[in-house]
């Protein structure tokens, strides 16, 4: 069934339909909530709280709009919202390490070039991790992280930016092989 | 798509799994969904505020650790605010400076904030005191090229944790039309401010787009310290200095600072690969936890270097203890993991014989 019937059918209260839905998104949603939460439990919570409240405002939603922009929209901000409430928890920057560990296997290298890219991503403080990981991870174009995060699309592109520069320093050059897209927002 | 791009992408999708089960968590939620999901948008504030109640008094882990801090002496009061249509002068949202209150203090303010096509300002005039009136002065304005409808719009005083301890509604910011540049003002007077100590006062607002989205919004947090009474907090520096090593990680509290307004944890934590986060907690030594307000830190030289803050201690508190877990580090594969080590010091808060 595709996701529009879905969306329709929970609209009508169909419990099944809404069951569905949370399992289409739930893996990406909770990853998510972690990328902005740093702590499993809290993501789990922030997506537990998003998933109410999306399916209450459910019958307003408009099918002819796409629904993930819509979702994660509320799942940022409840990651948000429950992040703050436990800010006890305070967010650092990653240190540098002492030593990477050496390979000269070329998949090893790979994998830990990927590793260095994801430990740079999360290090990033939050204004930028979450634009970086809602156009990479979640697949939303620019526009629609300027959607999500109440954000003007200029500001949402400067902060994609200023991300990227911030994992080169921690990665390295190659990054730097094709000069910086500014888009379209696609 | 770039090269960079499809790196970044395929580095992100690669990255941690999500170690829960999506049938449990589906249970969770569905043991809250009405039998229909609910029709219409008439009364969305008071089903949000309704199963923010359940959260707060249902939350499991650490939600609920912090939900059972309302404050001895806090009321919670539905309605009481006294909202006047009276103008508020002085709102920096709408371009006039702000001006000191009557105590000629800076009034808190929470900035101006902008959020899904509209701002918001909250001002506290006057100065706080126990158990007397404290007026708010809120604003609301579109944002340039939106158009907005607000349903209806509280106004909620918070603790720096997130419960809720007081909450009116705005009848001004009910039924609003909010275009491009137009602004409406309002008063609020919360009858009795009570306990001494912090807070956060808002705006919540529920609003429907031009697409007929509903959304709940909270706006422009103003910070509010109500003052102890002379006596009734301890105050003076008192140094620690003494490091304590755990794995990888030493952390030194260097003093405690006790203020008026605030206790403050001076620390610095070193240690190889340090990442994700810390926790700082300040408790007695019955292991009661204090309120905390906030960490700021820097990192200068491999180490980090900062200072936590909690409320002030109590003058009776002869003792606090120190302590620090959650410490994140990366692993060699680049993933942070929390160490499982808790860092403690447990400091007297009286001089030596």
């Amino acid at each position: 069934m595709n996701e529009v019937e879905l969306i329709r059918r929970a609209q009508a209260g169909d419990r099944q339909s809404c069951a569905e839905l949370f399992r289409r998104h739930a893996e990406q949603a909770v990853r998510t909530a972690y990328a902005v939460t740093r702590d499993w439990e809290t993501a789990e919570d922030a997506v537990q709280e998003a998933f109410l409240r999306a399916f209450a405002a459910l019958p307003s939603f408009r099918t002819d709009q796409p629904f993930r922009p819509w979702l994660y929209r509320i799942v940022v901000r409840e990651a948000l919202r429950l992040a703050r409430r436990r800010q006890r928890l305070v967010p650092v920057a990653q240190l540098p390490r002492e030593t990477e560990m050496p390979s000269v296997e070329s998949e090893a290298l790979e994998n830990l070039r990927r590793r260095q890219i994801r430990a740079a991503v999360y290090a990033l403080e939050e204004r930028l991790r979450i634009p970086i990981i809602l156009r990479y991870f979640v697949g939303l174009t620019e526009a629609e992280v300027a959607q999500v995060l109440g954000l003007r699309l200029s500001t949402v592109k400067s902060r994609l930016h200023e991300a990227r520069r911030a994992i080169e320093r921690q990665v390295g050059p190659e990054m730097r092989d094709v000069p910086w897209q500014t888009g379209s927002g696609n | 798509m770039a090269d960079w791009e499809r790196e970044l992408t395929e580095a992100l999708q690669e990255g941690p799994r999500w170690p829960g089960d999506p049938d449990r968590l589906w249970q969770r939620i569905a043991a809250r969904l009405p039998a229909a999901p609910a029709a219409g948008t008439a009364g969305r504030l008071a089903e949000v505020q309704a199963r923010e109640g359940q959260v707060r008094g249902g939350g499991t882990g650490s939600l609920g650790a912090a939900s059972g801090r309302l404050r001895p002496g806090w009321r919670r009061v539905a309605a009481g605010a006294v909202a006047t249509a009276a103008a508020v002068a002085g709102l920096g949202l709408l371009g006039t400076a702000l001006r000191p209150g009557p105590g000629g203090l800076a009034p808190a303010t929470g900035e101006s904030t902008a959020s899904l096509g509209v701002r918001g300002e909250t001002r506290v005039l006057g100065e706080p005191r126990p158990g007397s009136p404290l007026r708010f002065a809120v604003a609301v304005a579109g944002e340039a090229g939106s158009r907005l409808q607000v349903q209806s719009g509280a106004l909620e005083v918070r603790t720096p944790l997130g419960d809720l301890v007081w909450e009116a509604p705005i009848p001004e910011f009910a039924s609003l039309d909010l275009g491009e540049a137009e602004s409406r003002r309002a008063e609020v007077v919360w009858p009795a401010a009570g306990s001494p100590g912090h807070y956060r006062a808002g705006i919540r607002l529920v609003t429907v787009d031009p697409r007929g989205r509903v959304e709940e919004v909270g706006l422009a947090p103003a910070e509010i310290f109500i003052p102890y009474p002379a006596g009734a907090v301890r105050l003076g520096q008192v140094p620690v200095a003494r490091p304590i090593t755990r794995g990888p990680v030493t952390a030194r509290v260097e003093r405690i600072t006790l203020g008026p307004d605030r206790a403050l944890v001076h620390f610095a934590l070193t240690g190889s690969g340090l990442a994700g986060g810390f926790q700082w907690s300040l408790l007695t030594p019955a292991g009661i936890p204090h309120p905390h307000l906030g960490t700021d830190y820097r990192q200068e030289e491999g180490r980090v270097v900062g200072v936590a803050a909690f409320e002030p201690v109590p003058a009776p508190i002869r003792t606090l203890v120190v302590r620090l877990g959650r410490v994140g580090v990366a692993q060699d594969g680049g993933e942070v993991t929390e160490l499982p080590y808790v860092w403690e010091w447990e400091v007297p808060l009286d001089p030596g014989p």
